[in-house]
């Protein structure tokens, strides 16, 4: 998982959970608000009521049914208070005994509700009365509470109900509000957050992005330091060093293979130079000049062993200059062909291509895959003394594949693996044939950095075919 | 024929290139002061096309070393300076010809015909052997008059055993110079080998003696034979 996922996750986490508990905390405040606000207001009513029929001296539930008589009006009000009230007596076994206005107008539906519970929910259904307080659907939301009440003489049970219809509503807009405002505001955070991360965390993206073109490229380009306190710019720091070192020690690579093959190419110079005007010596004899001859060959044998080396660790360096341009296969092969089929022609080999497509184009350097064919094509003919060298040229989905087949002498199986080794060689009676062994290595290293392929298959002594693949 | 060109203007290094490259000549390109002369130093060239103005070592430096490591290579300096004074040092540190930019391309050519003349003595445009008249301005053979069509190898092949006239050459020599690039001694004799032999038809159809004698086990010579 990314950082940067990982510490979003983490912070909004952390945020979250504390706008949770926050807002747990919250909403179990508001419910004991309510709770004890209906308490309150309970306490208030069954108080009122007691003292209003004396409840201390009742000796008959008969004498309940007049209290409603003995509370007073306040002043400025249409109703008495009792007439606001929802209370209703119940015998000890819940028989009904007397009830206020309201009690009376809209009974309990004693089947919905246990009256043996203290306190407990209960909703009235279509109810449109300025004294007890429906919502828009003409319910009343109460808050039923169930007292016994006794004395010397009698058992009673009182049971009231408060709305509070009001307050769920006031309640529940609360709880929209508070819910909408927190899940707007995690919102807004997580957002802030991934913005800030992004912001942050930037740099690193650009390091990761400079770094790529640096390995590509050259090796002197360095990462800009922005900050160097913090964390990315200690890392910059030290990959800029780092980038130094590497820096310096291509160079000295590459000083290295660039002064032995100029060491070895001076003296070989300077003995070809020598020995040349001796060809033209009138003292010399013929056989003598011959010799000198076969020295010469060899002198030139270890110049051009030693150019493909040094250009084989260019290759392998990326120093070789790549210039990628849109190539025509068939115009590639044309022009190995062209140039190579003399050769076979003087082995007495069969020499053919045949391209399934006539437009078969690829991205890469013409000179370097000039060069990958004819090495292959001239490796075929060199180990083939008869029979055949057959170019294939296939266009399939996401590359097009070369295959070079020879009626050569073939490969064993347990050395296919090794021949792009550099100077590997198959041994004994190949070691006449000339090719010091760079050449498979350089076509390896040319296709590879096509990002191609190269494989091969042989049958010793029967044919061998080499399959280049390149993306298109 | 091989040559080096050390020049830092891509366009301008592309051009001569081009014009040269037509021409039948391998041609090797160095970018920078100090690539090139080190390339001069190590590898046989018949001629090195040299811009003063180079990054790293400059074209007099460069000239001025190659000259003192006893490198012969003829070169023509290529400038855009056109000051007396710069012409005079260049040909004194050892330049066969100066040329100033921007110049224009058959004068270049004309100019490496002629270093290349003096670098193999011949006279003038036109070599004369027994009844071969080679033509190395317009790159033709004709035999007694007779014009006789030849492929570039085949000419570039001839030319330089002209160039060579009456000398052994190796089969190296002759694969170097005209195939420039390094191949095997497999390949490069075969490559000879077919060249010589098409020559040797052509010319023998016409001419009424043989030039291309074979040194056994070494190379070639043109020279009429008696």
């Amino acid at each position: 998982m990314k950082i940067r996922t990982r510490l979003l996750i983490f912070f909004s986490g952390i945020y979250i959970s504390i706008l949770i508990l926050f807002g747990t905390f919250f909403y179990l405040r508001i419910i004991a608000v309510l709770q004890q606000n209906v308490y309150e207001k309970n306490n208030e009513m069954v108080q009122m009521i007691q003292k209003a029929i004396i409840f201390q001296d009742l000796k008959n539930t008969d004498a309940i049914k007049e209290f409603k008589d003995k509370i007073p009006k306040m002043p400025g009000e249409m109703a008495t208070p009792l007439e606001r009230v929802w209370a209703t007596f119940y015998t000890d076994d819940f028989q009904y005994i007397f009830g206020t206005n309201l009690a009376k107008k809209y009974p309990l539906d004693t089947s919905r509700i246990d009256l043996t519970k203290k306190s407990s929910r209960y909703i009235f259904e279509n109810i449109e009365d300025p004294n007890f307080q429906s919502d828009e659907k003409n319910r009343v939301i109460s808050v039923v509470s169930s007292m016994k009440l006794e004395n010397d003489y009698i058992k009673v049970y009182l049971v009231t109900a408060i709305p509070i219809t009001n307050e769920v509503k006031n309640f529940q807009k609360v709880g929209t509000t508070t819910f909408n405002a927190v899940f707007f505001l995690v919102i807004i955070t997580i957002i802030a957050g991934i913005v800030f991360i992004q912001y942050t965390l930037q740099p690193i993206r650009k390091i990761t992005h400079t770094l790529h073109s640096i390995s590509k490229d050259d090796l002197s380009q360095r990462l800009p330091l922005i900050n160097e306190q913090d964390e990315i710019g200690e890392l910059t720091s030290s990959i800029n060093q780092l980038l130094g070192r590497l820096e310096k020690s291509f160079y000295h690579e590459r000083q290295f293979i660039s002064d032995i093959s100029h060491e070895l190419k001076t003296p070989l110079s300077v003995m070809r130079l020598s020995l040349e005007p001796a060809l033209n010596n009138d003292k010399l004899t013929d056989e003598e000049i011959e010799k000198i001859g076969v020295i010469l060959e060899n002198l030139y044998s270890m110049d051009v062993l030693i150019r493909k080396l040094l250009y084989l660790s260019r290759l392998e360096q990326d120093v070789c200059p790549f210039h990628p341009e849109s190539i025509n296969i068939l115009d590639l092969i044309k022009k190995v062909h062209s140039n190579l089929h003399s050769l076979a022609d003087s082995k007495g080999l069969d020499f053919k291509y045949h391209v399934s497509d006539k437009e078969l184009l690829i991205s890469g350097d013409n000179d370097l895959l000039y060069m990958a064919l004819f090495n292959i094509i001239e490796n075929s003919i060199k180990y083939t003394d008869k029979g055949s060298v057959l170019l294939l040229v296939e266009s399939l989905k996401n590359y097009v594949s070369i295959s070079v087949e020879d009626t050569g002498i073939g490969i064993a199986h347990n050395e296919l693996e090794n021949i792009f080794e550099k100077f590997y060689r198959i041994d004994s009676s190949r070691s006449r044939k000339q090719g010091y062994g760079i050449g498979l290595s350089i076509v390896k290293r040319i296709i590879l950095l096509h990002n191609g392929k190269i494989e091969v298959e042989s049958i010793p002594d029967v044919k061998t075919v080499f399959t280049l693949k390149l993306p298109r | 024929m091989n040559i080096l060109v050390i020049e830092d203007n891509i366009r301008i290094s592309d051009n001569i290139l081009l014009i040269l490259k037509n021409e039948g000549y391998n041609v090797v390109v160095e970018e920078h002061g100090d690539s090139g002369y080190k390339n001069a130093l190590v590898n046989q060239y018949d001629l090195i096309v040299l811009d003063i103005m180079l990054p790293g070592m400059s074209g007099y430096e460069i000239l001025e070393a190659l000259r003192a490591n006893q490198v012969k290579t003829p070169v023509i300096v290529l400038s855009a300076k056109s000051q007396v004074e710069d012409k005079v040092k260049a040909l004194d540190l050892g330049s066969d010809d100066y040329l100033t930019k921007p110049f224009a391309p058959t004068e270049l050519l004309a100019r490496v015909r002629s270093v290349l003349r003096r670098q193999y003595d011949v006279a003038s445009s036109s070599i004369h052997i027994g009844e071969l008249n080679i033509n190395t301005h317009t790159k033709e053979l004709d035999i007694s008059g007779k014009k006789i069509p030849l492929t570039s190898k085949e000419y570039e092949l001839l030319e330089f055993l002209a160039y060579n006239h009456g000398k052994v050459v190796s089969r190296i020599a002759i694969g170097e110079h005209i195939w420039g690039e390094s191949l095997d001694l497999f390949t490069m004799s075969n490559f000879i080998d077919v060249h010589i032999k098409n020559l040797r038809k052509k010319i023998e159809s016409v001419a009424n003696h043989k030039y291309i004698q074979t040194k056994r086990g070494v190379g070639f010579i043109l020279k009429e034979e008696n």
